[in-house]
């Protein structure tokens, strides 16, 4: 069994499925957020008011350049297209003659791998789109509202031709509806998890609003935070289950081989589980003033390491097991 | 010198030919052309790109990497225990671009194509692989003397030129034969014999190897040995048989080419298969209808209780079971009404099988203890062949390549005898092996002699013979057996592998590393770096068949005449030009070594090839040559008229003996001696069957190692299945509790072939094992095991399967001993690590004897896939 | 249109040898680690308290079979369609074969394919694979492994009159049911042959690798 073989596609898999699934968590929060009252399409930008706190606010958006002008979620934003990228950079490592790549698209009609690529491509396109309308809003603002959903609905299309690249009759022990089900379960559960533990860690430490004051942060964070860590807690448990009925998890459990990757990949995801309820039970900002001096406890951040590392070590047994012949 | 062109110094051992392969040809059609093709594919086929090769169209038809060359017969000229086979070499501008086999007449079942196994296919592999020998090369800290000896097969290397290399190979050898003498020099080869006999004789080696106890029980008991005789039926006689029994023989690996296909055609033609053996081998796999495994070592007493349940059972009215009638006319000594004069009448074969000689009927339950077949079955076993009449009773050489078993053969002529199944269509008694394998009878075919006449002075001067079992306890400890009751000192300097591969290929091989490093000067001849040349102080690189101007090799119905496919490769010479440099140097005449041209050995042999007549009467000469042809081949010799003409034999390089049901040309062996025993006697002192042999218990003791009876009496080997136990009696096993067998393994020719990667892949060396053994160890295939014996311990991936009986394991002989300076251990499963050098018998070697364990190995040494091993060759020495 | 070709395999008389195996290296000039043709070893069986006698051990249903195997031109490859450079394409007499210069090296044909056939070129970073010798095909003659065959295991000819002549039997264990790709293959069964997805012995391809 050798893990490491198709480590191109390990890489490229998980980080385009990190990219969908926090493009999606994106989206979401978004909506979670116009729907508490920030209105498209500037919903959710952060201004730096004169009392040095911050709000939510559907005010026209500072001046370009002005001090704090920062739309909230552009950093994970311009991840999402930087992973998607790169990972389909990565993947022509996989590829013995890379200069014919552009020839994949060549069998839209009947290759799921063309279709996959092209669904990555669209996505990255309709990624570079919407970042573009993020920094230079359209005058119409339905434009946007249009690009939005056709990002999302690249996102799902894409994982969706990924799974299905690999349910071939061939592979026995690719070939299940569980593949399907597994992909979209790692892309919403990293995705939803990477972006609490955005919301967690990130947004106050790193991007320069120390002195949120915990009324603003009360606003601003406790809906959607618990929001993405119950749907990452319930695509972790979905999870647990697809993997341990999946065809990939049984052919290892018969052969014997691998058993304490196996049994790693199972003890991260539960392990994960409990770091996202631990997460969920402590909030990360508390109201009280006591909390002020603390720094907010890392639980999502952890959870998704070891997530990310259940995933790899999963997907690393996924291909060494499945893509092997059956006899 | 410069490399010839294209040869890569560096590579690895798998060859890359793509240069030659245009993977991107173009059937000179965009993609419009394939339009309708393709099950209605849409043709996005889309545009060139800047960087195609070519326009992307339709896949050409095929890749055409066969142009421009020609088709050269070439030798497949090892000692592969096949049929010997013709090979075809693609030549284009000196460099072989792919092999192929006899394809030069139509392929009927009677008279099929001489087709080559996958070994003789991947010769290519060695003649060009990266393990050839390519210059004479001398040992860094090797001095006249020895310098540091003890860093024989780990030192570097120095490439020397060929007159340095014969200068002090000569000084050296001039050296020693002047100090110590003719008897200091052990000579473990053949290709310069004719140089050490004009210096007066060297010592050399023997004893049986391969053909185990048959190479002189066979003979001194009437049978033939499988080697120079056969007791076999003609091919086609095969197909008259309703009961073919293989003991102990495993065609499909150890006697490649046709004869699995002779053996099917016997299937189809309704013939039942029984094997028996340790394991389900490949050829059972293919044919059996019943296996019965047997523990080795063990045949004889598989047999005792055979034969005792015929003499239990047979009632000649109701239930004939033994052919009297044969016994009696034909054999002595099967009783006590029948023994051979001066024979004392306790000593048959019916009272020692039925106990009264010793006290031990040799019942089969007696036997099952021994061999691990049940009672029942050998008794079932025993009627069923016995009442089956056409049966043919094979065995190959293995059931005798074990210690201690010198009454085997005879104990299985005399099942044959008591059965009767000999001297008529469909019955048979004896060995099917070798070239020899499922065809016997005299040769329909053969070449002319070469020409060369015998040497002056010859027979050869031999100053010593040691057995195989004592070379290098003989260089160690100075001393061997002559015979029976005369130990000599000996006092060897020096070691010369001329040919063969001793060093890996005997008994005894950590002894053998042990010797080589004990001499002053170690030479060897070779065209690959194989174990010999590893331990070598100077190395000669010698040319392959395939450098050399002709080969000619044949079987009972066919003749090959293979040509020179390359010019010699790097600086490698032939044998003979070395010997005569040798011999020059060393004061001798070296035209006496090179009498005759290569041009003119190849017309003698031709002008003297000969193929039976019409309905198998006399003679006639094959080739047709010509004035012209013999102006045009440059040599002396007359024109003459013959079956074929030369032109016709040198493109084929093949000719082929029809052959179909009765064209007189079959054979029945013993057919005469059975009708007639006093008009047609065999060759013994009876002049029949020796089921009470004198001769060979004499010969035995004579040998000077062990004793044995003159009739077939069981004796438990060394290191056999008895040796697996600390207490037999009591069963408690000991320190050793399985029981080794060593396989002709398909990958080599003994150790030929060993560093060719595309038999490496194919064939990995595994080390075959059963379930029960290996779940007993916690081991699963791939593992990587520490496998000891009494003498050595290697280590190998583990193959775990049910096809080989629990107690018994088993590991491919021939591998290249790879032996780790740290530990010892061999890394390559070199079997004569495992097996030590233990003389028994007639002197010959027991390879199927061992008792070993196997553990789980968890030390610091990783093995990684034979064929992902870089070459043996040290890269960059020279 | 031509009649498509086809192979017949017979699993009673293969040995195992790999002298197809070789001779397909040899003309293809193929280096190790990449196969146009393999050998497929399969067995079973067990070992019981021998019941003539419990203190010895006795073989019970100990069986094995070699199945020679290269790309089986299928009546519908599944590698045709999965390819996305459209670089595999199918002759009207049924020879598939790959144009190695549109080939982008994704390697998803070899996951495709049921039954191996399809090799990475690792000198080249492209997909190579079986053309049954179709330039000698294409003058009249046979493929290598089909004339290299030491126990005339092998045929090639029309798959209809091979059919004719020997059966519908297109797979044994451990070979995949021929419905996903309806290959061009008939097999003779050897005795001991399981019926695919039935079988209850396992393969031992000795290509493995060390573990």
């Amino acid at each position: 069994m050798n893990l490491f073989h198709e480590w191109p596609l390990v890489i490229f898999t998980l980080m385009v499925q990190v990219a969908v699934g926090s493009c999606l968590a994106i989206l979401g929060v978004r909506g979670m957020l116009w729907a508490a009252g920030a209105s498209p399409p500037d919903y959710g930008r952060l201004k730096a008011s004169g009392e040095g706190s911050h709000e939510v606010d559907a005010a026209p958006l500072p001046e370009e350049g002005a001090p704090g002008a920062m739309p909230w979620d552009q950093r994970p934003f311009l991840l999402v297209g930087v992973l998607t990228a790169l990972g389909l950079g990565i993947s022509l490592l996989h590829l013995g003659a890379p200069l014919n790549a552009i020839r994949t698209l060549s069998n839209i009609g009947h290759s799921w791998l063309s279709r996959e690529i092209l669904a990555g491509l669209m996505f990255l396109g309709l990624w570079a789109v919407n970042f573009h309308l993020d920094r230079r809003p359209p005058a119409t603002p339905w434009l946007r509202g249009a690009f939005l959903p056709a990002l999302a609905l690249a996102g799902v299309l894409l994982i969706w031709s990924m799974a299905r690249v690999y349910m071939l009759p061939a592979r026995p022990l690719w070939d299940s509806w569980l593949t399907l089900a597994s992909f979209f379960l790692t892309t919403i559960l990293l995705g939803a998890v990477a972006m609490a533990a955005y919301l967690e860690r990130v947004l106050p430490l790193r991007f320069g609003f120390p002195d949120l004051s915990p009324a603003t942060r009360s606003r601003l964070l406790p809906r959607p935070r618990p929001a993405l860590l119950a749907v990452g807690l319930a695509a972790v448990v979905a999870q647990l289950g697809v993997t341990l009925s999946h065809p990939v998890t049984a052919e290892l459990r018969s052969s014997g081989a691998g058993t304490a990757l196996t049994n790693a990949r199972g003890l991260l995801l539960l392990a994960g589980a409990c770091l996202v309820i631990a997460a969920l039970a402590r909030p990360a900002l508390a109201d009280d003033a006591r909390s002020e001096t603390r720094k907010p406890k890392p639980w999502a951040t952890i959870a998704l390491l070891l997530l990310l590392a259940s995933e790899a070590v999963g997907r690393m047994l996924f291909y060494a097991v499945g893509a092997t012949d059956s006899f | 010198m410069s490399d010839p062109p294209g040869r890569d110094q560096n590579r690895p051992y798998h060859l890359h030919r793509r240069d030659f392969l245009k993977w991107s040809a173009v059937a000179g059609g965009s993609a419009l052309v394939v339009g309708g093709l393709g099950a209605g594919l849409p043709l996005l086929r889309g545009p060139r790109l800047p960087w195609d090769i070519e326009e992307p169209g339709v896949p050409a038809p095929g890749p055409v990497r066969l142009t421009g060359g020609e088709w050269i017969p070439a030798a497949c000229w090892h000692n592969c225990g096949g049929q010997r086979c013709l090979l075809a070499a693609y030549v284009v501008d000196g460099q072989v671009l792919a092999v192929k086999s006899d394809d030069t007449q139509p392929d009927t079942p009677h008279a099929p194509q001489m087709r080559a196994c996958a070994r003789g296919r991947a010769q290519e592999g060695q003649v060009f692989g990266p393990d050839r020998l390519r210059h004479p090369m001398k040992r860094r800290n090797w001095q006249p003397g020895g310098g540091r000896r003890e860093l024989r097969g780990m030192d570097e290397w120095e490439r020397i030129s060929w007159d340095e290399a014969l200068d002090l190979t000569a000084a050296e050898l001039e050296r020693i034969l002047g100090e110590h003498g003719n008897e200091s020099i052990l000579e473990l080869g053949s290709t310069l014999r004719h140089l050490f006999t004009g210096l007066g004789g060297a010592v050399i080696n023997w004893g049986s190897t391969s053909w185990g106890t048959w190479l002189d029980t066979g003979p001194m008991i009437g049978l033939g040995d499988g080697l120079s005789r056969t007791s076999h039926n003609d091919r086609l006689d095969l197909q008259n048989c309703e009961l073919i029994v293989l003991w102990g023989g495993n065609p499909a690996w150890s006697a490649q080419g046709n004869t699995m296909y002779y053996y099917l055609q016997a299937r189809r033609a309704g013939a039942k298969f029984i094997f028996i053996d340790p394991y389900y081998n490949d050829s059972a796999m293919t044919l059996a209808d019943e296996w019965v495994p047997v523990r080795p070592g063990t045949d004889h007493a598989l047999a005792l209780g055979m034969a005792y349940t015929l003499l239990d059972e047979d009632d000649p009215q109701h239930n004939p079971l033994i052919d009297w009638d044969f016994l009696n006319r034909c054999t002595v000594g099967f009783d006590r009404e029948h023994m051979p004069a001066g024979a004392h009448p306790d000593d048959n074969v019916r009272d020692y099988v039925l106990g009264r000689r010793d006290g031990v009927p040799k019942t089969p339950e007696w036997a099952a203890r021994t061999c691990g077949v049940s009672a029942p079955r050998i008794r079932r076993l025993a009627r069923r062949i016995a009442r089956t009449r056409r049966t043919a009773l094979l065995t190959a050489w293995a059931p005798a390549r074990t210690h201690d078993s010198d009454s085997w053969p005879q104990m299985f002529l005399t099942l044959g005898c008591m059965m009767g199944h000999l001297g008529q269509t469909g019955r048979m008694t004896g060995v099917s092996c070798w070239e020899r394998t499922a065809d016997g009878g005299p040769f329909l075919i053969g070449p002319g002699g070469s020409g060369v006449p015998p040497l002056r002075g010859a027979p050869r001067r031999t100053t010593a013979r040691i057995n195989n079992s004592e070379l290098w306890d003989a260089v160690l400890e100075g001393e061997y057996t002559a015979r029976e009751g005369d130990r000599r000192s000996i006092d060897l300097r020096a070691i010369v592998h001329d040919g063969a591969s001793a060093l890996n290929q005997v008994s005894g091989l950590l002894k053998g590393i042990e010797a080589h490093r004990r001499v002053e000067f170690v030479l060897t001849l070779n065209f690959v770096y194989n174990t010999n040349a590893r331990y070598s102080d100077v190395v000669l690189p010698v040319t392959t068949q395939w450098e050399r101007h002709s080969y000619f090799k044949g079987n009972r119905s066919h003749l090959t005449w293979a040509r020179q496919v390359v010019e010699p490769q790097y600086e490698a010479r032939d044998d003979s030009w070395i010997a005569a440099e040798l011999g020059r140097r060393l004061g001798l005449d070296p035209a006496e070594m090179l009498p005759l041209s290569p041009e003119q050995e190849e017309f003698n042999r031709l002008a003297g090839a000969w193929v039976v007549g019409p309905q198998g009467q006399g003679r006639e000469r094959l080739v047709t040559i010509t004035e012209e042809d013999i102006r045009e081949m440059g040599v002396q010799g007359q024109p003459q008229k013959g079956r074929i003409t030369l032109a016709e034999f040198r493109e084929k390089g093949i000719y082929v003996v029809p052959r179909r049901p009765g064209d007189g040309l079959g054979h029945i062996a013993f057919e005469a001696f059975r009708k007639d025993p006093r008009g047609h006697p065999l060759s013994t002192p009876s002049g029949r069957f020796e089921l009470h042999c004198q001769t060979i218990a004499d010969h035995v003791r004579s040998v000077g190692f062990s004793r044995i009876d003159p009739i077939p009496v069981y004796r438990p080997p060394a290191e056999g299945y008895e040796e697996t136990f600390d207490d037999f009696e009591r069963g408690i096993k000991g320190p050793f509790p399985l029981q080794l067998m060593t396989l002709h393994y398909r990958r080599r020719t003994h150790s030929v072939f060993d560093n060719v990667a595309w038999l490496r892949e194919a064939f990995p060396q595994e080390f075959i094992m059963n379930t029960l053994d290996a779940e007993a160890r916690n081991l699963a295939t791939g593992d990587i095991v520490l496998i000891r014996s009494r003498h050595g311990a290697v280590l190998r991936p583990v193959f775990v399967t049910e096809r080989i009986m629990p107690g018994v394991v088993a590991l491919g002989e021939g591998a290249w001993a790879d032996v780790d300076p740290g530990t010892g251990l061999d890394r390559a499963g070199a079997t004569n690590v495992l097996n030590g050098a233990r003389p028994t018998g007639q002197g010959h070697q027991g390879w199927n004897t061992c008792v070993v364990e196997v553990t789980p190995y968890r030390g610091p040494i990783r093995l990684q896939a034979d064929w992902r091993q870089p070459p043996r060759m040290p890269q960059g020495a020279v | 249109m031509a009649a498509p070709l086809g192979f017949r395999m017979d699993a009673s008389a293969c040995i195992g040898c790999r002298s197809c195996v070789i001779a397909c290296k040899s003309k293809n000039g193929l280096p190790p680690g990449t196969h146009f043709r393999r050998i497929i070893e399969y067995g079973g069986g067990t070992w019981i308290p021998d019941p003539e006698d419990p203190t010895l051990l006795a073989p019970s249903g100990i069986f094995a079979y070699c199945l020679s195997l290269s790309c089986l031109h299928c009546e519908e490859p599944a590698c045709v369609p999965a390819c996305p450079t459209q670089a595999i394409q199918q002759r009207p007499d049924g020879i598939v074969l790959i144009d190695s210069g549109r080939c982008t090296g994704c390697r998803y044909c070899e996951w495709a394919c049921p039954y191996g056939a399809l090799a990475f070129d690792s000198s080249t970073g492209r997909m190579i694979k079986c053309d049954l010798c179709v330039d000698l095909v294409d003058g009249g003659e046979e493929p290598w492994c089909v004339t290299s065959c030491v126990t005339r295991a092998l045929e090639v000819g029309p798959i209809q009159e091979l059919r004719a002549r020997h059966g519908q039997l297109d797979a044994l264990a451990p070979l995949p049911s021929g419905e996903q790709t309806l290959p061009r293959l008939v097999i003779t069964p050897h005795p001991h042959g399981q019926p695919a997805g039935q079988g209850t012995g396992r393969s031992s391809n000795p290509e493995r690798d060390l573990r």
